[in-house]
């Protein structure tokens, strides 16, 4: 460490996981000059401590672990991309990643199939246009997610664009937040429809307003403390208004707090939600306080829905002059030629940039009425398309056992072919989000679906099959809640028609303008799993 | 290695909860089946054994769970 004064967390070193004493001795970030340094000579060149550290680099072994491929995530601050940005990103996947190209559920882009000789000329071609890979997984601040239209929204307060490039630079490389107790999440955003997902980071900024010296000012509320995983917590608020120019100094000094008073002894107790747990938002905001200097006192919270980071179709823009157009990337998988080609696409018919979202789905803003109509006839556009069908336009899923050695089941092409099979089964003019997970880590944020299900594998008499549980009623935004698990395991075979009949019993029971998950509370669980369990009764017996 | 999480019932309607290390899912399922029947159901049949998760094996890797009242 270049700081040679004791850190807080050594002063008792029984407090420390193994991990942490590890911690203590290695700096994460000095990783990437050993892979640089070691990369050519190839994967047996790396111990397994060095390989742990990769992902301070970004970089993650994937399945089957110790074969040398690599999983790379790579930050993509708020979601904004240039066309160029986007073209070094597809080139990249093209000759080293076979071609996949995945959006994640915090705006990233993974790439999959990396070698470690491959490492240092992917570091060096981001690192060319302006991207990183650096942090983008380890306990460190990760990639900041922000508002996809940022700038161009009709239904933002405030343009958080240059608020995420401040906070990227503050975070990003800085040797005083290498070493956190864990992995360390930041959202910001001026949407009034909570398009940052406020409530599942550990840090998240939402639109607020407070009247200061007699004028009506525009800033930011704070949450701190959520994160989903096996153990989901909601964030809580803080007691606090945050004008914009205050925003890297609370983010500053939350991390900071995060640093010194997290868990440390063991890793799956360590997020910033059990500290939060612990102290409560009073005791937290009072830490806050003492750190950073005093702050005004909450003004009003100017949230107003929660549109889950859905954006597709074709959209007027701030001003009413452009357009946006949202398009779908089903379960948020493209190949590097469609990437590079949207690129194209947005020089063309646009600015040159490409916004990713949070629902793993692209955005091409600044369009002018003129060129919409070729835009929209482009050949790209008829299967990425902006006007999806209602289930595969709402569908979610993790990485699964294609690459994760964590997955008990395969998720991306089964979460597609059940929304395909429903979107020629079902009639519905709601929108229902739906989200697989491949095990309880809940990557593909189960817990805040209308109707989640998590995949596990059954053995019977006759023969092995993955099997879903099925939870329901899960939202963030002003009513957040997750949702609730039914009981009764459901062959994946059997999954498309069970959701089905699920949806048939909302379509008559519900209330005019009723979503997914508010019938699911008000008519309660007990309700749907009475129903459920005889659903599943006689799908068993069919 | 991995440590399992795996859910067994059995004929007799009983419903366990067994954690065993194993390198694969099938072996998982063995040992999971083996352990059971030894200590709960030596004469009954298992009728479907779950995996639910996989951890890596590492120091301090484990699982809880609530205890009946
Ligand atoms: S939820 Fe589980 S299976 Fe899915 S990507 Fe995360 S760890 Fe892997």
């Amino acid at each position: 460490m270049a700081d040679q004064q004791q850190r807080p967390w050594e002063s008792d070193k029984s407090k420390l996981s193994a991990f942490e004493l590890t911690k203590l001795d290695r700096e994460g970030l000095s990783i990437i000059e050993t892979i640089r340094e070691r990369a050519s000579q190839g994967y047996s060149a790396f111990s397994e401590e060095d390989l742990v550290f990769f992902k301070w680099a970004g970089v993650y072994e994937q399945k089957p672990k110790g074969e040398g491929h690599f999983m790379m995530r790579v930050r993509i601050p708020g979601g904004i991309l240039t066309s160029e940005q986007t073209r070094a990103l597809a080139a990249i996947s093209r000759d080293y990643g076979r071609n996949v190209v995945d959006v994640t559920t915090r705006q990233a882009i993974q790439f999959h199939w990396l070698t470690t000789q491959s490492l240092p000329d992917i570091f060096d071609r981001l690192e060319q246009v302006g991207l990183f890979s650096y942090q983008a997984c380890g306990d460190v601040p990760r990639t900041i997610v922000g508002n996809p239209l940022s700038g161009i929204d009709p239904h933002e307060l405030i343009d958080t664009a240059p608020l995420v490039e401040q906070l990227e630079k503050h975070f990003l490389l800085n040797p005083e937040f290498d070493n956190l107790p864990r992995k360390y999440k930041i959202s910001i955003s001026g949407n009034i429809y909570n398009t940052g997902h406020a409530e599942i980071n550990d840090l998240a900024f939402t639109p607020a307003s407070k009247v200061i010296d007699g004028e009506e000012r525009i800033g930011f509320h704070v949450w701190v403390g959520g994160g989903l995983s096996a153990k989901p917590y909601l964030a809580k608020q803080l007691g606090i208004f945050v004008l914009p120019e205050d925003v890297v100094r609370v983010a500053d000094g939350v991390t900071k707090i995060f640093r010194d008073n997290g868990y440390r002894q063991k890793r799956h107790q360590a997020r910033l939600k059990f500290l939060m747990a612990d102290w409560g938002p009073e005791k937290f905001t009072e830490k806050l306080l003492e750190l950073i200097g005093s702050l005004p006192e909450q003004g009003k919270d100017r949230t107003d829905g929660w549109n889950a980071g859905y954006f597709t179709g074709v959209h007027k823009q701030k001003g009413d002059e452009l357009n946006y157009v949202g398009l779908l990337l089903p379960v948020g998988r493209l190949t590097a030629e469609d990437f590079a080609e949207l690129a194209d696409l947005t020089d063309r018919y646009g600015s040159g940039s490409v916004r990713t979202t949070n629902s793993q789905n692209i955005i091409l803003p600044n369009i002018p009425d003129e060129k919409l109509e070729s835009l929209l006839a482009e050949p790209l556009l008829q299967r990425l398309t902006p006007f999806p069908r209602t289930f595969v336009g709402y569908a979610v899923s993790c990485t699964g056992n294609e690459y994760c050695n964590l997955a008990i089941v395969e998720t991306k092409a089964r979460m597609l072919s059940i929304a395909t099979w429903l979107d020629e089964h079902v009639e519905l003019d709601t929108p229902v989000r739906l989200h697989m997970i491949g095990c309880p880590n809940s990557c593909g944020q189960q817990q805040i679906a209308d109707i989640g299900l998590q995949g596990s594998l059954v053995k019977t008499e006759s023969g092995t099959v993955d099997a879903f549980d099925f939870f329901v009623g899960g939202s963030l935004g002003p009513d957040a809640q997750f949702n609730s698990r039914l009981k009764g395991r459901v062959k994946a075979d059997r999954v498309a028609p069970v959701i089905a009949q699920l949806l048939e019993l909302y379509k008559k029971e519900r209330l005019a303008e009723e979503k997914f998950h508010q019938f699911a509370r008000r008519v309660g669980t007990p309700r749907i799993q009475e129903y459920f369990s005889d659903v599943i009764a006689s799908v068993s017996a069919s | 290695m991995f440590l399992y999480h795996v859910e067994i019932s059995t004929t007799d309607e009983k419903n366990l909860v067994a954690v065993v290390i194993a390198d694969s899912d099938d072996a998982a399922f063995k040992y999971a089946q083996t352990l059971a029947k030894r200590q709960f159901s030596p004469s009954q049949e298992i009728k479907e054994s779950t995996i639910i998760e996989k951890k890596y094996l590492e120091k301090g890797r484990g699982y809880v769970f609530q205890t009946l009242e």
